[in-house]
């Protein structure tokens, strides 16, 4: 019984007096919770008596690798490019970079690596010439998407399909929101371009999966 | 299929959740803002499958350490789990059909008969039996990841389902190893990782649902900061509730792994801090740290009175209780700016802390029918806790949970290369000429000096 006390007393220390520090706290309130490790509660009196952590023991926790996109480059048609960070604009449009040459990746939806659609945008032309996406209708299921992110990783995709959209056709519930998988999302314009609106009447969708 | 009546009556979890919480969230100063909410139909799916998820990764894991210890409450703690079955079949049934339901629970269940296997063959040493329960639990991660993709008509694939499933059979099963070696400190951490993973399914599941039958759920999606802020809490709350039962038996009992369970306990106080501390800053966490961890403190003194006989002291224990309910309330409704009200804030707590003790009382009483539905009870409630307390944070703080998903697509093009016409069936064209590479090759020098 006064062992029972004893390690009570120590789980009552352990509960007030342990100076962790937590994974999360310097989180932002979006970040997801990851469980911290209990190593750092202060347990004395019983270590001794217990064996030695088996060496065979594991911990099993999922782990991703994701990125803060830079850089996007997609050999087989020759794409290597920066990327930018994009919003929404007040009239609900994804925004794209002004730099033609850019691309961009929504904020808002996944980053790279992560589940769901990491959704990046560029310019199929500018007023006077092609752009960075001009050559997206060409890729193909299978062509790879290599991303790299700010430090140096890089994350490799693999096609799974290419559609064309009527603009205001588009599956827009679909493309921007949740994904159980990691996808990339590439859109740019194509078919007529409408002088009157100044838009191209359809959008170009490449959904490519990450490769493990 | 009746989506809407079954949806409403859903499994015994899923309506504790909705009821569960006697807290509400005060309108504040009547003011009228759009505030991103935080229960939607797809976020309450969610949070539903993700309660009835974890809940499931814990039952198993406890199941399991009673298998292997020969414990007289393991009939019990199997039927728990059994039942959640039932729920979580339940609630498979609600949305794809009575038959469907069924085909899920057999699945289901005979992972959990498999994990009774590797179980039973570690009690006799049988190595062999146990790399049988292993192939076995292999065959039902296929025939599971098959049953899904199924049903959600490939939303979720069966190459990554099979994936997480391997990741929840492995925690469970290193879970069990780790106990069995008496490395407790990993024991705890595979647990605590094994109710995390299952908040990950959850949404996954609960995305691909809602993606599929978009209408049910007024087009709402799982995917937003609010829901993610509400699963976190619902995780870090409902594994408090887990923990501090687990804590208190082994206490009881002078188990061996008492410490190890103990300090799972104060990591997950930890990190409830911490995301109390990222929305309220770190003096708040502090506090919030001190308050909440003298709660654990007095269940500790029940558990060593009750060890002692000691009635007076049991008494005391529940006085204490009673003094931190005020100033656990006291504390949030002042966070929150009033929008939880301390006496709401109190009335959840004295549940919280009833489910406690109903659970420890009724197990030390050897009633472990009454200790298990407690239990499952004291789970469940903590998702009520989590939504209400996400609600109050992201009504105070709107601005931190507006990340806008585009309605349109972005305008791509600006027409300079229009009068190229159509340059899709020009390059198809190009392509069967063999000049297809140069010509690219050409195109992309005029993109790069655009630029």
């Amino acid at each position: 019984m006064k062992l029972l006390t004893m390690t009570l007393a120590i789980f009552l220390l352990a509960g007030c007096a342990s100076e962790a520090g937590p994974e999360i706290a310097a989180a932002e309130v979006e970040k997801s919770t990851e469980p911290s490790k209990s190593d750092d509660a202060p347990r004395p009196a019983r270590l001794k008596e217990e064996p030695a952590p088996s060496a065979e023991g594991r911990v099993i926790k999922e782990e991703r690798t994701v990125l803060d996109a830079e850089r996007i480059r997609i050999s087989a048609i020759g794409i290597d490019a920066n990327i930018i960070d994009v919003g929404v604009l007040p009239n609900g449009q994804m925004d794209v970079p002004v730099n033609t040459d850019e691309v961009g990746w929504l904020t808002s939806g996944a980053r790279p690596g992560e589940r769901g659609n990491a959704i990046m945008a560029g310019h199929v032309d500018s007023g006077t010439g092609p752009a960075v996406f001009y050559q997206l209708p060409d890729l193909v299921p299978d062509d790879e998407i290599v991303i790299e992110g700010k430090d140096g990783k890089q994350l490799t995709y693999r096609v799974t399909s290419v559609e064309q959209y009527k603009t205001s056709g588009s599956p827009v519930d679909r493309i921007f929101d949740y994904a159980f998988s990691s996808q990339l999302i590439l859109i740019t314009c194509t078919g007529d371009f409408v002088e009157e609106t100044g838009n191209y009447e359809d959008r170009l969708v490449v959904t490519a999966e990450l490769m493990k | 299929m009746n989506w809407k009546k079954t949806f409403v009556a859903m499994p015994l979890s899923f309506s504790l959740l909705m009821s569960g919480a006697a807290l509400t969230v005060s309108a504040h100063n009547g003011e009228k803002h759009e505030t991103p909410a935080v229960s939607t139909p797809a976020s309450d799916l969610r949070a539903a499958l993700d309660a009835l998820l974890s809940e499931h990764a814990y039952l198993a894991v406890i199941t399991m350490q009673k298998g292997i210890d020969g414990a007289a409450d393991f009939e019990e703690s199997a039927a728990a789990l059994q039942a959640n079955t039932d729920d979580l079949s339940a609630a498979v049934a609600s949305v794809y059909g009575e038959e469907a339901g069924q085909q899920f629970k057999e699945i289901w269940s005979s992972h959990i008969g498999y994990f009774v296997d590797y179980v039973t063959a570690s009690a006799a040493g049988d190595e062999a039996a146990k790399e049988a329960a292993l192939a076995n639990l292999a065959e039902y991660k296929a025939e599971q990841a098959a049953f899904l993709e199924t049903a959600t008509e490939g939303r979720l694939k069966a190459s990554e389902l099979e994936e997480g499933l391997q990741m929840h059979i492995d925690q469970l099963i290193w879970a069990f190893e780790n106990y069995t070696m008496e490395d407790f400190d990993k024991t705890y951490e595979n647990l605590r990782h094994s109710l995390h993973h299952m908040f990950g399914f959850g949404k996954g599941l609960a995305w691909a649902i809602t993606d599929q039958f978009p209408e049910k759920f007024g087009n709402t999606s799982v995917d937003t900061l609010a829901a993610d802020l509400r699963a976190d809490l619902n995780y870090l709350l409902s594994e408090h509730a887990a923990l501090a039962i687990s804590a208190m038996q082994k206490g009881i009992d002078g188990a061996p792994d008492f410490e190890a369970a103990a300090a799972a306990l104060t990591a997950n106080t930890d990190d409830l801090s911490a995301a109390i501390g990222s929305v309220y800053g770190e003096e708040a966490a502090q506090q919030f740290k001190d308050i909440w961890s003298s709660h654990i403190g007095y269940f500790v003194d029940y558990v060593t009175a009750t060890a002692a006989g000691d009635e007076a002291a049991k008494e005391a224990a529940i006085a204490a209780l009673e003094e931190y309910k005020a100033e656990q309330a006291a504390f949030l409704e002042a966070a929150t700016d009033g929008r939880l009200k301390a006496e709401d804030v109190e009335a959840a707590l004295d549940m919280h802390v009833e489910e406690l003790l109903t659970a420890f009382n009724s197990y030390t009483e050897k009633d472990y029918a009454a200790a298990y539905s407690a239990i499952r009870e004291a789970y469940a409630h903590m998702f009520g806790v989590g939504t209400v307390l996400s609600s109050a944070i992201v009504d105070q703080f709107p601005e931190k949970f507006e990340a806008e998903m585009p309605t349109e697509m972005p305008k791509t093009g600006m027409g300079g290369m229009a009068d190229e016409g159509d340059y899709a069936a020009e390059i198809a064209v190009s392509l069967m000429a063999l000049g297809a590479v140069s010509l690219l090759a050409v195109r992309r020098r005029e993109a790069k000096n655009e630029g």
